[in-house]
């Protein structure tokens, strides 16, 4: 296994490949170009959105035909006839259609998810291959009846009689017609992420010019990594669309700076967050190819990086206690203690820009020791993210965040940059992925790339 | 799940190119009697390879010059190349005669021609193919075996190296041609021998117009080709033989007019029977461009022959080009060919898939027309950069590697390439730049048993032409002795042949698949 | 409905019975009858405009008595019926507690919406001095002395008292008590057939009646609201009255729909008070016993989304102090605050 073919140095402990039998491989990834709502995918269902991500993964990689152990993926926004999304997707896929499929969902940790099932359903060895993925479309979000009418409705499918039904029918009133769209906002609180980012922003007294920063350098990154052919393996055009709508190669603090807030108006302190430095809703899918080695070295498929372990946290955002977004600020320490690691030891550091401002929030709170101590139970605080090491090729300001998409899109992004610097640099490179979720949870990932294969 | 082969043919409608009315009206019944009575033009549906059906539609009928009324063989006289060419059509299953009065209709003529000693000596052969011509079936084929000459007919097809031409005494030749050159001398013993090699040149390139203005004669979707086989190269040489069985068949329907020139006896002698079902078995060939038009036929056809396709497209046509990978069970690379580092990355792809690269196809191409005149540097140089810059960066890395010994390369030239075309000085450059390229590297090649071939195409029915306006697009496809656009299957089937074992005697050439266009014929 | 005549050994009110439970819709129509009947003005409009008679300032020597009728009305036989109760928590939101022993607890805010009819009977009387439309509900507070169990039947008893000057008319309380009915084998402390046992619910509301002039109200300053950090935000569509008054029972129009509160003078329709406090309480999500009072400030005009503030020192059983604060976020004015104490 990993830890024969490529001996860990001595400050690397080797602990998760000690504990598990095997080891489970990132070793190609695919998404579509994320294209903001309503836009040129407005009329693509998240299942053909996900089978297309699917058909460049399985193209990549040379998979058509091929049975697989799994497919995990999953929509947060999904219409009732989509409860075998993934499945659905399968069969309409150039895969085996014996090959399984899994829908999960953990809200914008899906991919997250859906990445460590995969992961470790090979790490037990009740599988030797899968796919783990996401997808999500505002575009193609449910729009159910409302309250007044499903209660009809299903008094009516039930009524036997002419006269049940027609009593059934009598209970209608005109307003019960009214289409409910969907909520996006949490249930508990009824406030929208950005509301509840908003207040986090403000206990941390984030300053707008550092989410602009933030926002900025996601942009530029991402258009570099664009142009530089980065993600050229990466991801297939979907329906024309060939690189993320979302992007403004070209967006400057100026032109951040322009923007009004949009959240955050109604509290005492200044609002800060923006369009600008908040994503918009997106859709899009993506999917990686996760193996053990010898399944991966029968196709001669790269190992980029490995999945070395998982975490994840949920915090008591709803009597606002804590953000609604500050689960990854958790779930990190946990996982790199259990790992034997620091902060320090993470060469590359991915933090899913949910807002400018989660980021930030996150980045301050591993820096602040008080935090750290009351709320983490450190003595010492986790410490400072070098900026060099963040997000190296954007983020979700940039490419989009098609909720249960952006998982995957980072594994992906991050086992390629991994595996090219591990390469380049000679040495086991480490990285960490940081995803927020819906319901005060985060997820967080650790991926280790080899320099040999 | 065993997904089955794709039918290269399923999305090729015999005959007939995607918009091309004119022909479904005059190809068949009272629409053909119009035409045929205005003098239009009254193309036919192309006979394409058909695995149900055989070789030729018919007998095949092997001339030569010995085998002419009149100057038959001399009692005791050999006529070894033509016996060799029949008996590889016998084994082939096929009917052959080596006179025209035993068969009332004949699918193919197979002209030795070989021997030519002095110009005259085509008068009978010459003759005798025009007595048949009448008697073969439509999608017949007239096939010309020479040895070649020292001239400018072979057109884009003269790329034999010097060591590969025997201008003088065929003394000089191999012990192959040592009969011939006895023979030679008994005939002309009034020339001096060096004298003899200037008769015999011009022979040679007699035969070489003969048979394009036959070909230009021929009507019923016939073709009339050559093989010019190298002196000292034996006509039972693998390539002349494969090249042959290429010629006669269906998969050269769109071929006319040209010479398939075999320089050595490298390769492998297709096996009797029947036409090989994957010529390619095995293979692993690159598509360059593969994601859809010319390139996904190519790469659809080579599958469909065995080989194992890499295809290859820029990351815009990713979608289609995965589409096209999972049909074809095989795994797709997304590059720009105009990377830096192209090569390198097709050859990793490759090395780690496969461990190894047999071929590649350098398809992928752009047009950027416009008037010199109104000509800019984008458009110039970007069209230089994909069409050949980088084809030849990207062979180079791949010949930097050991991994390449045997490789086999296909250039997409062009007709235009050949002969100029206005309104594209940027492509035309581009595509001649093709033909230099192969011709300079076949001794490269030739050096670690590769080959490096292309096939230039003449009007091909796709996407791009179909953007031709109407009015230039039947010109256009008139202009050529088949009176008809060609199919991208038909510059698929070109390539597929170049690309396998039969074929290794080939290199350094530019085939044209152009039904015989006027343009730079 | 028939009444039967009694008086309390209490609280020396006239105790009076009735027998069948009131409806709400006719209590309201008796209402907006008896302004009408008693000529106050030019109609409901008027009068719901916070200009009950006789008006301030303009009271003439022998005008009505405003005493509060010495009475208590008494309903018994109230039911907590399982689908008005799933019905009324699905509407504001409440989670249905299950006791160890399997029932369900019933939710503090529908036993008011139970009780709440008895209450109009009361303020809808002919005796009853002020007028019961224009009445501004100011607070509520709430003694939840021991969980109610759905499917129980208990007593109310309404007493209306403490008619006191407010610096915007006279306030006065609505007393509600539910009691259990003795069972087999209590034995009652006083009279046959009055209650014997403390009330398991008291609620104490308190309205206002706009303009009624009973003396001076002492003047006392009240606090500027500092809006809290918010936890969440309500999502009030315009048909939430309507919603409310469909499982609570509480038809006013001023909470139907905008076209019938315009009609009675309102700016369009507002959320019911209760269904602010019970939505707030329902978040709080505690158990009984429990206390909680509420204290209403600007009227909640439908639609709207209010901030939400929820603070509290434990969850359920470990919740001792909550508070929940409804607030417009944009002009920073309090809807409800609502306190909870266990």
């Amino acid at each position: 296994m990993s830890s024969e073919s490529h001996p860990a140095t001595t400050s690397q402990p080797t602990g998760p490949q000690e504990r598990s039998q095997r080891a489970a491989w990132v070793v190609a990834g695919n998404r579509t170009p994320f294209a903001r709502s309503g836009g040129q995918y407005a009329s693509a269902s998240v299942q053909e959105l996900f089978t297309a991500a699917l058909e460049g993964l399985i193209a990549r990689a040379g998979l058509a035909g091929e049975r697989l152990g799994a497919v995990a993926g999953g929509a947060v926004l999904k219409q009732p006839r989509s409860f075998n999304l993934v499945r659905e997707s399968v069969l309409g896929s150039a895969l085996d259609p014996q090959t399984p499929g899994i829908d999960v969902q953990q809200a914008c940790a899906t991919g997250m998810e859906t990445t460590s099932l995969i992961a470790n359903k090979i790490r037990c060895g009740q599988i030797e291959a899968g796919i783990a993925g996401g997808v999500d479309s505002a575009s193609d979000a449910p729009i159910v009846v409302g309250e007044g009418l499903r209660r009809v409705l299903l008094q009516l499918n039930r009524a036997r009689s002419t006269a049940d039904k027609l009593k059934a029918l009598s209970k209608l009133r005109p307003g019960d017609l009214a289409p409910v769209a969907p909520g996006v906002n949490e249930p508990r609180t009824g406030l929208s992420m950005g509301e509840h980012q908003a207040i986090t922003t403000a206990a941390w007294g984030l300053t707008r010019q550092a989410q602009d920063e933030i926002a900025e350098f996601s942009h530029h990154r991402l258009a570099e990594a664009w142009e530089s052919g980065f993600f050229d393996d990466l991801v297939t055009p979907f329906r024309g669309v060939t690189r993320d709508t979302n992007l403004r190669p070209d967006t400057s603090m100026e032109k951040l700076g322009g923007l009004s807030p949009v959240f955050g108006t109604s509290l005492d302190t200044e609002p800060t967050m923006t369009a600008g430095n908040s994503t918009p809703l997106t859709d899009g899918a993506s999917a990686v190819l996760i193996a053990t080695q010898e399944w991966a070295a029968e196709r001669g498929l790269p190992l980029l990086a490995e999945v070395l372990d998982f975490e994840t946290a949920a915090v008591d955002f709803v009597d606002g206690h804590e953000g609604l977004l500050m689960a990854p600020a958790y779930a990190a320490p946990r996982l790199l203690a259990r790992n034997g690691l620091t902060l320090q030891d993470i060469d590359l550091v991915e933090i899913h820009e949910a807002f400018a401002a989660t980021v930030l929030a996150i980045l301050a709170a591993w820096e602040d020791a008080e935090f750290c101590r009351d709320r983490l139970g450190l003595e010492q605080p986790v410490g400072a993210v070098d900026r060099r090491r963040l997000n190296v090729h954007g983020s979700s300001l940039a490419a989009g965040h098609p909720f249960a998409a952006t998982g995957t899109r980072i594994v992906a992004t991050l086992a390629k940059e991994l595996k090219a610097r591990a390469v380049a640099e000679d040495r086991p490179v480490t990285g960490l992925i940081s995803v927020c979720a819906a319901g005060g949870q985060g997820a967080v990932a650790l991926l280790r790339a080899y320099p040999g294969n | 799940m065993s997904r089955s082969r794709p039918d290269p043919t399923a999305t090729a409608r015999p005959g007939a190119g995607p918009d091309d009315a004119y022909l479904g009206l005059v190809s068949r019944g009272p629409g053909r009697k119009l035409a045929t009575s205005l003098g239009l033009p009254a193309p036919v549906d192309l006979r394409r390879h058909d695995p149900t059906r055989p070789l030729v539609p018919g007998p095949v009928l092997v001339l030569s010059r010995r085998s002419s009324p009149g100057a038959g063989p001399a009692p005791g006289e050999q006529d070894e190349d033509a016996a060799a060419l029949a008996r590889h059509l016998v084994d082939r299953g096929l009917e052959v005669h080596r006179h025209e009065d035993e068969v009332p209709s004949i699918g193919a003529v197979v002209l030795c021609l070989t021997d030519l000693e002095t110009p005259s000596d085509l008068t009978g052969p010459a003759l005798e193919l025009g007595s048949v011509l009448r008697k073969l079936a439509p999608g017949g084929r007239v096939v010309a075996v020479t040895r070649p000459a020292r001239g400018v007919a072979l057109g884009a097809a003269a790329n034999l190296t010097d060591d590969t031409l025997s201008d003088t005494a065929p003394e000089a030749a191999g012990a192959d041609t040592g009969e011939t050159a006895k023979e030679g001398e008994g005939t002309q013993s009034s020339r001096t021998g060096a004298f003899s090699g200037v008769v015999r040149n011009a022979a040679r390139q007699g035969a070489i117009a003969f048979l394009r203005s036959t070909a230009q004669e021929m009507r019923g979707g016939v073709t009339a080709n050559g093989i010019v086989v190298a002196d000292g190269v034996p006509v039972t040489a693998p390539s002349v033989l494969g090249g042959l069985d290429f010629l006669l068949s269906g998969r050269s329907a769109f071929v006319d007019g040209q010479f398939l020139v075999v320089g050595s006896a490298e390769g492998e002698a297709p096996a009797a029977g029947g036409e090989e079902a994957a010529p390619l078995d095995g293979k692993v060939v690159v598509v360059t461009g593969a994601a859809r038009g010319i390139g996904e036929q190519i790469a659809r056809l080579l599958a469909a022959q065995g080989a194992r396709v890499v295809p290859v497209d820029v990351p815009a046509a990713g979608q289609a080009l995965s589409a096209l990978a999972n049909d074809l069970t095989t795994a797709s690379l997304s590059l720009d060919v105009t990377a830096p580092d192209a090569g390198t990355r097709i050859l990793e792809h490759c090395r780690s898939r496969y461990g190894r690269i047999d071929g590649i196809v350098h398809n992928a191409g752009i047009t950027r027309d416009k008037m010199l005149a109104n000509m800019d540097e984008a458009r110039f140089a970007s069209v230089l950069s994909v069409n050949v810059e980088a084809p030849l960066r990207i062979t180079e890395q791949l010949l930097a590697d050991p991994a390449a010994d045997g490789l086999r390369v296909v250039g997409l030239a062009s007709t235009s390439g050949i002969a100029g075309n206005r309104g594209q000085t940027n492509y035309a450059a581009s595509k001649a730049g093709i033909i230099g390229m192969v011709a300079a590297m076949a001794p490269l090649l030739a050096a670690r048993g590769g080959t490096a071939n292309a096939v230039a195409p003449g009007f091909i029915e796709t996407e791009m032409t179909a953007r031709i306006p109407l009015a230039r697009r039947q010109v256009a496809r008139r202009l050529n002795s088949l009176q008809q656009g060609g199919l991208p299957r038909d510059v698929a089937e070109a390539i597929a042949f170049l690309l396998s074992d039969a074929a290794a005697g080939i290199s350094g050439q530019t085939l044209r698949v152009c039904g015989q266009n006027m343009v730079g014929a | 409905m028939t009444e039967h005549h009694d008086t309390s050994p209490e609280t020396g009110r006239q105790r009076i019975v009735l027998d069948t439970a009131p409806s709400l819709g006719g209590l309201y129509a008796k209402a907006a009858g008896s302004t009408l009947v008693r000529g106050a003005s030019t109609g409901i409009r008027r009068a719901l405009k916070g200009a009950p008679l006789p008006r301030p300032g303009k009271r003439s020597p022998g005008g009505p008595d405003l005493g509060l009728p010495p009475v208590e009305l008494v309903a018994s036989g109230l039911a907590v019926d399982a689908e008005g109760h799933e019905a009324f928590c699905r509407v504001v939101g409440a989670r249905p507690r299950s006791s160890p022993s399997g029932r369900t607890e019933a939710f503090s805010g529908y036993l008011h919406a139970m009780a709440f009819p008895v209450a109009m009977a009361l303020l809808t009387r002919d005796d009853f001095p002020l007028p019961t439309v224009g009445l501004v509900h100011l607070a509520n507070t709430v003694e939840h002395a021991a969980p109610v169990f759905v499917g129980e039947t208990l007593e109310a008893v309404v007493r209306a008292e403490d008619l006191r000057p407010h610096r915007a008319g006279a306030a006065f309380d609505v007393v509600v008590e539910l009691r259990r009915p003795p069972a087999d084998g209590d034995t009652a402390p006083g009279a046959p057939g009055t209650p014997w046992n403390r009330p398991v619910w008291t609620g104490r509301s308190v309205y206002l009646a706009r303009g009624v002039d009973v003396g001076t109200a002492a003047e006392s300053e009240r606090p500027a609201f500092v809006p809290p950090v918010p936890t969440a935000r309500w999502q009030l569509g315009s048909g939430t009255g309507r919603e409310y008054a469909a499982v609570s029972g509480d038809v006013n129009p001023i909470h139907l729909s905008a076209a019938s509160a315009r009609a009675l003078g309102m700016k369009g329709a507002i959320a019911h008070g209760m269904y602010t406090a019970s939505r707030a309480l329902a978040m709080l999500d505690a158990p009984a016993p429990l206390r909680w009072e509420v204290e209403f400030g600007a009227p909640l005009l439908l639609p709207a989304s209010p901030a939400v503030a929820v603070e509290r020192d434990g969850r359920g059983s470990d919740l001792h102090d909550g508070t929940v604060t409804v607030w417009d976020a944009k002009r920073k004015r309090p809807y409800a605050v609502l306190r909870l104490h266990r």
